[in-house]
């Protein structure tokens, strides 16, 4: 690709200059499982791991499939706007910088986000950060971004992938759910095909990011982490588990998305270990809206929601700021039984919503 | 699309007029004045045409509302369902499949108190074939939705605004029922109330809502320490919609000189049998009784809140002996039909012979020939039955109907 920078550095204090408005950011927090009813397989979950629903058996190790690849198929739809990208709280700046930049694109937004869950996963929980950040160094979960506009995708690496064999089997050894893999023996033809998948997934990838480049091949955000305000939307004292990845996204998800609306934000949940742990019996640690509906319409609901606001502010029935409306929900309603509702608020949100009159921005 | 049906509602109703037109696009029509912030509802069969004239009506600039397509009927509910805890005033509408769909969704949009409305343009459902036609989908789930059941296109019409009245005074979701293409896609005249009357039956009402004004969680996770508290309380909101909707009535009355009851006894004065039935049924049993003035008849326009204590003083004030249920949704395992399961704990304590009869099920007509049938059946009724319902107008032969007694088709 001539003419293409090699990397640039995007300012998280330049995005929040932005004056756009996004419609709708859609958080996954994918452990790869459910783990919320105990750890059973879902389409995030990946080959040979240990589930409930799927054990590393005598005849059978672990899971049979794939681990879907959802967010290059979610910048394929076609929309007019949108932000997609792949995250990992062990990249707290590259997490913050992508929310602030998703709330600040008119249109939809998704962040797929790599979460460690140290029951399920089986690994020591003073060990999350260190496991989450091996998944990014050793090619097992890459950081990209893809913006769409007038369905046209632009791809951008956030760190450079390398898929290394050596790195990537010591993440694997880390955890307990591959363990069947090393234990009584070592099972080199199943590990060579965990390489293989994740290979083959990070060259499409890169094939992808020089088919649809951006203007430079690498981005890197950048800001002063210490110098963030600190976030007022969800409190400490959780029910979330020691080490859990998702109490480390919900503190840079609520920072980034502080610094953009301050605290008019609301956030809607899928049913989730994140929602019964943040809710329990109306004490919620939450400081601002928070909406929990079903397993698999947290998308929906905040479509809704935002969609609400635009129009009664259009009919003159509400003045104030319209709010940010953001989704969580882990990888069951992202990927198996929310897929259709996330995948059709992300559509609505990157054509309909700015599209439509009535509810264009002035 | 349907542009010339929607007409007359693209301009500005200024005096009531006497309009021709299906159930459906009256719906679409009464709603439009309702001035609804957010349409969203995904097309199925009888009830289609109710949210196309309403995307006539908002394409075309007569009203400013998001009309919102979704994926399903699922998303649907769900979509109407965050709207609407948002502060929009929202209006969807389903049948049949579709209903089926929403029902894991239904009880939040009861739960959060949000004064959500729906049509049900009402549908059989599949089993054991698929089934476009008219049955009694809608009184499968009770979440705590208040239901209303139109007779008629005027009903239907009026129903459209005095849901969103019920809808926003109980601060429980409110659906209104029609029968399937007996009402949705029959022509009828029927008065259309003026702009300025639509407003002012239904102005905006403050309500709680998603707002970071008033922050607050909701649908979090609860625990066995407080589930049956918020039933209970849930249930005992519920007791008080009975007078809300009796207010929106006499307000009704007031405006448009059309008198409504919750529920409503027909020429049963002196009669000892009456037919207990809703819907576009009403109407053909009330003129059948003109030759049958022995058959009383007591409609319930509102399903639920069931109006309980009103039938049972009814029945008990003018000395009925015997009840038939007309009902067309049968439950098969059970001791009896939905319908008729409410009438019966109604009257248990009067002790009289009950028959719940099942019929028009999947768009099977319901005539004469039928209330003939249920009249000489309850003329045969001596005591309380063990077998609770029974199907009728279920055919044996082309010319002979089936029955455990064997009965053939008058000619």
């Amino acid at each position: 690709m001539s003419g293409r920078a090699k990397s640039k550095l995007i300012k998280i204090e330049d995005l929040l200059k932005r004056e756009t408005h996004n419609h709708f950011l859609y958080v996954s927090y994918d452990n790869e499982a459910y783990m919320n009813t105990g750890i059973q397989q879902s389409g995030a979950t990946p080959p040979f791991a240990s589930t409930t629903t799927g054990p590393g058996g005598k005849m059978i190790k672990g899971k049979i499939g794939i681990k879907e690849d959802i967010v290059n198929a979610f910048a394929f739809l076609g929309v007019k706007s949108g932000f997609f990208a792949t995250a990992n709280p062990a990249y707290p700046l590259d997490l913050i910088g992508k929310v602030v930049e998703a709330l600040k694109t008119p249109g939809c937004g998704f962040i797929h986000v790599l979460s460690s869950c140290m029951r399920g996963w089986r690994h020591p929980e003073n060990l999350t950060s260190q496991i989450s950040k091996l998944a990014t160094e050793s090619g097992y979960f890459p950081l990209f971004s893809i913006r769409v506009r007038n369905g046209r995708p632009e791809y951008a690496l956030n760190r450079k992938i390398k898929t290394e064999k050596e790195k990537l089997f010591e993440f694997i050894s880390m955890l307990g759910k591959y363990s069947h893999l090393f234990k009584p023996e070592k099972l080199e033809g199943n590990l060579d095909a965990i390489f293989e998948s994740v290979s083959n997934r990070n060259q499409n990838i890169i094939d992808l990011s020089e088919k649809f480049a951006g203007d430079s091949e690498m981005e890197i955000y950048t800001g002063k982490l210490k110098e963030f305000p600190n976030q007022e939307h969800i409190a400490g004292g959780h029910g979330l588990c020691l080490g859990c990845g998702e109490g480390q996204i919900i503190t840079q998800v609520a920072v980034g998305a502080q610094m953009v609306g301050g605290t008019n934000v609301i956030y809607t949940n899928s049913t989730s270990c994140m929602e019964v742990s943040t809710s329990k019996d109306n004490f919620g640690s939450w400081k601002v809206p928070w909406v929990h509906h079903l397993f698999e319409t947290s998308a929906t609901i905040a479509d809704s929601i935002a969609t609400a606001y635009r129009t009664l502010k259009a009919k003159g029935k509400f003045q104030g700021e319209l709010p940010y409306v953001i989704a969580m929900g882990g990888d069951g309603a992202t990927f198996d039984i929310g897929f259709q509702f996330l995948k059709s608020a992300l559509v609505r949100a990157g054509s309909w919503a700015i599209q439509n009159p009535l509810l264009a921005d002035k | 699309m349907s542009i010339e049906p929607m007409e007359q509602f693209f301009k500005p109703i200024k005096a009531p007029i006497e309009l021709a037109m299906t159930g459906n696009y009256a719906v679409a029509g009464a709603v439009t004045q309702t001035d609804p912030d957010v349409i969203c509802a995904f097309p199925i069969t009888p009830q289609t045409q109710s949210v196309e004239g309403l995307s006539d009506v908002v394409h075309y600039g007569r009203l400013r509302a998001a009309f919102v397509n979704v994926e399903s009927e699922h998303a649907a509910m769900s979509f109407s369902t965050g709207a609407c805890a948002a502060g929009a005033r929202v209006f969807s509408a389903t049948a049949s499949q579709g209903y089926l769909l929403m029902i894991e969704a239904l009880p939040m949009a009861a739960g959060w108190r949000i004064p959500l409305t729906m049509l049900i343009s009402a549908r059989a459902f599949n089993a054991p074939n698929l089934n476009i036609w008219n049955a009694w989908e809608f009184t499968l789930a009770d979440v705590g939705w208040n239901v209303l059941v139109a007779e008629d296109v005027q009903e239907t019409y009026d129903n459209a605004i005095l849901s969103v009245m019920i809808a926003e005074k109980s601060l429980f979701p409110t659906m209104f029922v029609h029968d399937g293409f007996i009402i949705s896609h029959a022509v009828h005249k029927f008065m259309a109330l003026a702009d300025e009357q639509v407003k002012k039956l239904t102005p905006p009402l403050k309500r709680h809502t998603i707002s970071t004004q008033k922050p607050g969680l909701w649908g979090s996770v609860v625990t066995p320490e407080q589930l049956m508290e918020q039933r209970l309380s849930f249930d005992l909101a519920k007791k008080t919609v009975p007078p809300k909707i009796t207010e929106a009535f006499k307000e009704f009355e007031k405006e448009t000189g059309r008198k409504y009851k919750q529920i409503e006894a027909i020429k049963c004065d002196g009669v000892k049998t009456a037919i207990v039935t809703m819907g576009s049924m009403c109407g053909n049993i009330a003129s059948w009784q003109k030759k049958n003035p022995d058959i009383g008849l007591i409609k319930l326009k509102v399903y639920r809140p069931f109006p309980m204590l009103e039938l049972r003083k009814i029945v008990q004030d003018l000395g009925i002996q015997k009840i038939a249920i007309l009902e067309k949704l049968d439950a098969p395992g059970a001791p009896t039909a939905q319908v008729g399961a409410s009438v019966l704990a109604a009257l248990y304590p009067l002790k009289i012979p009950i028959k719940d009869f099942i019929v028009g099920q999947g768009g099977r007509d319901v005539t004469r020939d039928e209330f003939d049938l249920v009249k000489r059946k309850m003329g045969q009724l001596s005591g309380i039955p063990d077998q609770l319902y029974e199907y009728l107008g279920v055919r044996e032969k082309f010319n002979k109907l089936w029955d455990p007694n064997v009965m053939e088709v008058s000619k």
